[in-house]
């Protein structure tokens, strides 16, 4: 029985050869430029080095997002698709039920919904990728000057009035109950 | 094709609520957000619709025994007791988006997003409380708390607001994957998604069960129980997993609150009822998972016992109203699996009737909140000094709101906490029955701070703002209040029919 399993380990070994062996191949093959650029650590478009009080960009979410909701809407119609096929053709599962109207009015609901999302994120200018840019030219982190942030003593001497500039409610009694 | 057709019909509420969600979206649009009051009508029109279709599916379920015989798909279970919190989910998500509108602050705040989020939480709301397949549960529980999360830091500019937000986010993001991970092994033991074949197991035909588990071991079974369970308890802030509630309360704003305090909360008690009942008590269920559901209604009466009394105690400290009302909701939330941990359809009976009692005080309770940070820009206890003689109507709705919180009478919080200590007696907890009614004195204490500081306190500054229909809703609400503690026949028979619904057999000597 335990040869049910064999097929993960053979699924697990392929997996294993097909990352390093991919590794090893683009180490023999790729070109050498070491530049200060091609040498930083990688991480979803962010710098993995430095501060981690730096403004980062939103915008890369968004689109991100926006990406996972159609990948998700294919993930989806694969099996749809299939369906339809079934219904229309009337074979397999679908034999005889005379489900192909309703298969049909279900997916195009669904990706009309969907759309409707991409409407919405259109329509709120999140597809826009050049928003108002108005920072400094790329650095290398290393020539960065650091953010200088206030340390504990300034941050005390200063009056707490600038808090409260956007006139909504006072925030307090948070401190009292951490003892109850 | 028709058989398809027959089952949509069965989801109709949620059909309706969908399009409804999708109406308000598509508008805000085509008004690019200017006129958020119309979207807010719009939304009331919906949820009328929405009620109007539930009404008749209540209607039409009283023919049927109370539930359908078959689910909708294979997943949605249409039963009244679906339908009973889906009634009350449509007309709390009315009070708030009422609130909404009424309010004078939270008008600039108000656009389509808002409403569109609240409906999508709602349906979440409709699929979780009515399904037997802990898949399509997971799935509703998830798409409330995704709308809640964003809910809680609509306020874009608060800092408090997104705080809230994030706190939220992280603290269900973790409840969400452990509870994932006993849902897993539940699958795992048994092969199943759906409740009822887990627990009868072995009998009428289904092969596995829970039952076969514990022939080998009982840990796994303990372990993905209390794995549940530890989800379940932060969706309705139990003790110890309620640590976001105050902090999350405080910061989001305060229509959110009010929902996420009724609605959301009402709603993952009806989830945990119909997790225990459909696993330990329904008709039918093995011997060995009967007896195992003895035991998780020890854990229940305990984890009760602590959280009523870490919510009253932490409650007395509170100086903000917000914050005290959110401990207030976790005492409350004791109160409630007070009824759960007896284990019986009675009892059961009584968790549902607290809980519709809870729609209409904590409301009523959060709608006064919401009242006076409009008139007085504050949440502080002590800015409410002297607000009793100038804002009569609204201060004396608070008075009833805060008698039905403690359990006195005329009110309906006195006839169901009745009910459920009459039942924790009945069944075996008195000692339970004496926490929970300390637990009540201690809460009068804070509750009644609130009305001392309303009436017997000079008033400080001459405020003369007012916010004639918030308050118009509150002197509703507080009648009601009070109309349904004296009389409450109806509401008490709607709570049977809604447990019954469930499937547990009921002892025939009490009847």
């Amino acid at each position: 029985m335990y040869f049910d399993y064999l097929s993960v380990l053979v699924f697990a070994a392929v997996g294993f050869v097909f990352v390093f062996a991919n590794m090893i191949l683009a180490s023999i093959l790729r070109p050498k430029r070491k530049s200060s650029e091609g040498l930083e650590t990688y991480e979803c478009g962010e710098e993995a080095i430095g501060d981690a009080w730096v403004q980062f960009d939103i915008r890369y979410y968004t689109v991100a997002l926006v990406y996972v909701v159609f990948a998700v809407e294919i993930a989806f119609l694969f099996p749809w698709a299939l369906v339809m096929k079934d219904a229309v053709a009337d074979t397999g599962a679908a034999a005889g039920s005379g489900i192909g109207a309703f298969v049909l009015v279900e997916g195009v609901l669904f990706i009309v919904i969907l759309f409707l999302g991409l409407a919405y994120v259109w329509a709120k200018g999140d597809l826009d990728w050049v928003l108002a840019w108005t920072g400094s030219p790329y650095q290398p982190p290393t020539q960065r000057p650091r953010l200088k942030l206030p340390s504990v003593q300034e941050l005390s001497a200063e009056p707490e009035a600038a808090e409260e500039a956007a006139g909504e409610d006072e925030s307090s009694g948070s401190d009292e109950d951490a003892a109850a | 094709m028709q058989a398809y057709l027959t089952q949509l019909g069965h989801i109709a509420p949620e059909l309706v609520l969908t399009l409804v969600a999708l109406v308000v979206l598509v508008m805000d649009l085509v008004w690019k957000g200017r006129d958020s009051k119309r979207i807010g009508y719009i939304t009331l029109g919906g949820l009328a619709v929405t009620a109007w279709v539930l009404w008749n599916q209540w209607r039409t379920l009283g023919d049927t025994n109370g539930a359908l015989a078959e689910t909708a798909f294979g997943m949605v279970t249409v039963d009244r007791f679906g339908t009973f919190f889906k009634l009350f989910t449509v007309g709390s998500l009315a009070v708030v988006t009422g609130f909404v509108l009424a309010d004078r602050r939270e008008r600039k705040h108000g656009i389509g997003e808002y409403y569109f989020l609240l409906l999508g939480a709602a349906i979440g709301i409709f699929f979780m409380v009515s399904t037997n397949n802990l898949l399509l549960l997971m799935l509703g529980l998830e798409l409330l708390s995704l709308a809640s999360y964003s809910l809680a830091g609509f306020h874009k500019g608060d800092k408090r607001s997104a705080e809230a937000a994030l706190k939220y986010v992280i603290f269900g993001g973790l409840s969400a994957g452990v509870m994932l991970y006993g849902i897993s092994l539940l699958y795992g033991m048994t092969g199943t998604l759906d409740l009822n074949a887990m627990g009868r197991g072995g009998t009428q035909g289904y092969p596995v069960g829970l039952a076969a588990q514990f022939l080998i071991s009982p840990v796994p079974v303990a372990l993905a129980i209390v794995l549940v369970l530890a989800g379940f308890a932060y969706k309705v802030s139990v003790v110890p997993f309620h640590f976001w509630t105050p902090d999350v309360y405080e910061g989001a704003p305060t229509p959110v609150t009010t929902f996420l305090a009724v609605a959301s909360k009402a709603a993952g008690f009806a989830v945990l009822l119909r997790f225990v009942g459909s696993l330990f008590l329904v008709d039918g269920v093995h011997e060995a998972v009967a007896a195992y559901g003895e035991k998780v209604g020890l854990l229940l009466a305990v984890l009760a016992a602590v959280t009523m009394t870490l919510g009253n105690l932490s409650a007395l400290r509170q100086t903000s109203l917000k914050r005290m009302l959110a401990y207030s909701s976790i005492a409350h939330a004791g109160y409630v699996l007070m009824g759960l941990a007896a284990m019986t359809p009675e009892g059961f009976t009584a968790s549902i009737f607290y809980l519709a009692a809870y729609y209409f005080m904590n409301l009523g309770a959060f709608g006064f909140l919401l009242y006076f940070e409009g008139v007085t820009g504050s949440e502080q206890v002590d800015s409410l000094k002297g607000m009793g003689w100038r804002h009569p109507v609204v201060a004396w709705s608070m008075v009833i709101f805060l008698v039905s919180l403690t359990g006195l009478p005329p009110t309906v919080g006195f006839y169901g906490k009745l009910l459920l200590f009459y039942e924790g007696i009945d069944a075996g907890l008195g000692w339970l029955v004496v926490v929970a009614a300390l637990n009540s004195v201690v809460s009068l204490f804070y509750y009644f701070r609130v009305a001392k500081v309303m009436f017997l306190t000079e008033p400080e500054d001459a405020v003369r703002t007012t916010q004639p229909a918030l308050a118009g809703f509150l002197a509703i609400l507080g009648a009601l209040t009070v109309v349904t503690g004296v009389v409450n026949e109806r509401l008490r028979t709607w709570s049977d029919d809604g447990q019954a619904s469930l499937g547990i057999p009921q002892d025939a000597a009490r009847r």
